[in-house]
């Protein structure tokens, strides 16, 4: 199995930049439990847990085929 | 201690028997020894199976300072110390990045530390110094955090008598660890990090019901904060903020990831699909632990307001005393958290411990004939008494100055300069020793200039919202990787 280390770090830099409450971030103060921006930083944190958690999947894979 | 600390006799007897039950793990650990060589103390045989790799890995990632100290950071700052979360799951992206490969050299060249590697690749006596003493004062700088947030956790919870309960709790807490650390080396300490792990996730999950039970929703706590001091506790970070954000994923996402003894555990998986699988899990840990200790740390702040400077580090054992104070019930909860609590501190102080004294054996005071036996095993335990006495000294004399992040933020700033030579190093083959050796010793004396050498341009001890760290990693590389390529010397063959 070969990995497409290009495409990777691509999704994994949407991860980064979701982490990110940028400067001047339109969100209000939401009282859903947390604020808007923070519920959307962490959905990101999750998104990336999953990616890492798929590629080291992946990687474990990779090692059964050699 | 009962009359001092405000536990019933019922409490202090199950983290007694709790405490004691480490001892005995200890001792079972020692009986189980396979043989009496280095290997088998430091590194049990390498052969973590993937629950024992995935409870120490959790148990020793996520310490006192990750608890206390997200939640003294989100007294502090509010939601603005999200970042918490975010730096912890850094970490485990920071292992992607080299963990699988150092772990087949280790096993096919039986590294016993991480310096190991470092003579294996470099073949250079002066860089394994060098990465050793940076990693022994980091890792000593780490222990202290641990022994510290120790005494802070007492002394939370004693109110008045805080002073004496934190001498109490650090003498105590730090007498045990020494005790079952050295009778069982590794072994013992994967053991007891297996209970410490699965206490202090039980334990967490408990608060996060127990806090919402006693002081309602997050939406509540989120109205109180905001009535009382506005929207700077919720509010999305500032742009100078926002710098520190990736700031901290940077050092601490690497630096995390290069901590010695996290390298340890590496070299002591069974086999590479067993350190993914662990991985894959931790990759999931920041939301049962760093997010919980962050909530909690906001719930402190709308409910026991007034905590300043160092002080806010005790938001969390003031706000377990209060729950505690309310019920019956959550007194029974808060000794189990407290258990939890105490649980995260010493299985990150151990594994610190434990892989400071294999330095000392295999990197400082090497053999000269390569051989080592059962009284180099005596030699490391007889260091780590000596290394956990003087700690305990310093963790007494000390208590009053420095928050917890604080010293924190050092350790990685130094952390992170090993960089080159283990990341970059695995994956770039003509990096040679001198150009690594020379990115090393400037990247930690500019980190150290910066850092306490009070410059008008360095606020808070960042440089425009950067870590010295941070900011010396980039010279580092660049003199390791064009010092390398200038002098052409024959590429490394991994062998």
């Amino acid at each position: 199995m070969k990995f497409n280390k290009k495409l990777i770090f691509f999704f994994y830099l949407v991860g980064f930049i979701g982490l990110l409450p940028w400067y001047g971030s339109p969100f209000d103060r939401s009282y859903m439990g947390f604020p808007l921006w923070v519920l959307i930083s962490l959905s990101s944190a999750f998104y990336l847990s999953l990616l890492t958690a798929i590629v080291l999947y992946l990687l474990v894979r990779t090692e059964s085929d050699e | 201690m009962s009359s001092i600390l405000p536990f019933s006799h019922w409490g202090w007897s199950f983290i007694l028997l709790y405490l004691l039950s480490l001892i005995l793990i200890g001792y079972i650990a020692k009986k189980s020894k396979v043989s009496d060589s280095l290997e088998d103390y430091y590194l049990a045989g390498r052969n973590f199976g993937p629950i024992v790799l995935i409870l120490t890995l959790y148990a020793t990632q996520y310490s006192g300072n990750s608890i206390f100290g997200v939640s003294g950071n989100a007294y502090r700052l509010g939601y603005t110390w999200l970042v918490g979360v975010h730096y912890m799951l850094a970490i485990v992206m920071g292992y992607l990045l080299f963990a699988g490969k150092l772990h087949k050299l280790s096993k096919l060249h039986q590294f016993l530390t991480p310096s190991d590697y470092l003579f294996y690749r470099f073949r250079s006596k002066s860089l394994c110094t060098l990465a050793s003493m940076i990693m022994i004062i980091c890792l000593s700088n780490y222990f202290l955090a641990q022994l510290m947030t120790m005494g802070r956790a007492f002394q939370g919870l004693a109110g008045d008598y805080g002073d004496i309960a934190y001498d109490y709790g650090v003498i105590m807490l730090a007498l045990i660890m020494v005790i079952y650390g050295t009778l069982g080396g590794i072994r013992a300490i994967a053991w007891t990090d297996m209970i410490q792990g699965l206490v202090l996730m039980s334990g967490l999950i408990f608060l996060i019901i127990l806090v919402r039970y006693h002081f309602g929703s997050l939406e509540q706590v989120n109205e109180i904060i905001y009535e009382r001091s506005g929207e700077f506790f919720l509010d999305p970070p500032k742009a100078p903020m926002l710098r520190e954000w990736i700031s901290y994923m940077i050092v601490i996402g690497l630096g995390g990831a290069l901590y010695p003894h996290a390298m340890q555990r590496i070299f002591a998986a069974k086999n590479i699909k067993t350190l993914y699988k662990s991985l894959s899990v931790m990759s999931f840990m920041p939301y049962t632990t760093a997010l919980i200790a962050l909530i909690a740390g906001l719930y402190a702040l709308a409910y026991i307001p007034g905590l300043e400077g160092s002080n806010a580090d005790q938001a969390l054992a003031s706000l377990l005393r209060l729950i505690q104070e309310t019920s019956i019930f959550g007194g029974i909860l808060v000794v189990i958290i407290f258990a939890a609590f105490l649980a995260a501190l010493m299985s990150t102080a151990d594994s610190a411990m434990l892989t400071i004294s294999s330095m000392f054996i295999k990197d400082i005071f090497p053999q000269r004939s390569g051989e080592y036996d059962q009284s180099n095993v005596n030699f490391g335990k007889r260091l780590s008494w000596i290394l956990v006495s003087v700690l305990v000294l310093l963790a007494i004399l000390l208590k009053d100055h420095a928050s917890l992040i604080a010293v924190m933020d050092r350790k990685f700033d130094l952390l992170v300069q090993l960089v080159p030579a283990f990341i970059i190093s695995l994956h770039y083959k003509f990096l040679s020793a001198k150009p690594v050796f020379y990115g090393l010793l400037f990247g930690v004396l500019i980190s150290l200039v910066l850092a306490f050498i009070p410059f008008s341009f360095i606020e808070n001890g960042k440089f425009y919202g950067f870590h010295p760290g941070v900011v010396a990693l980039p010279i580092n590389i660049l003199i390791a990787i064009f010092g390398s390529l200038r002098f052409k010397l024959r590429p490394f063959k991994y062998t």
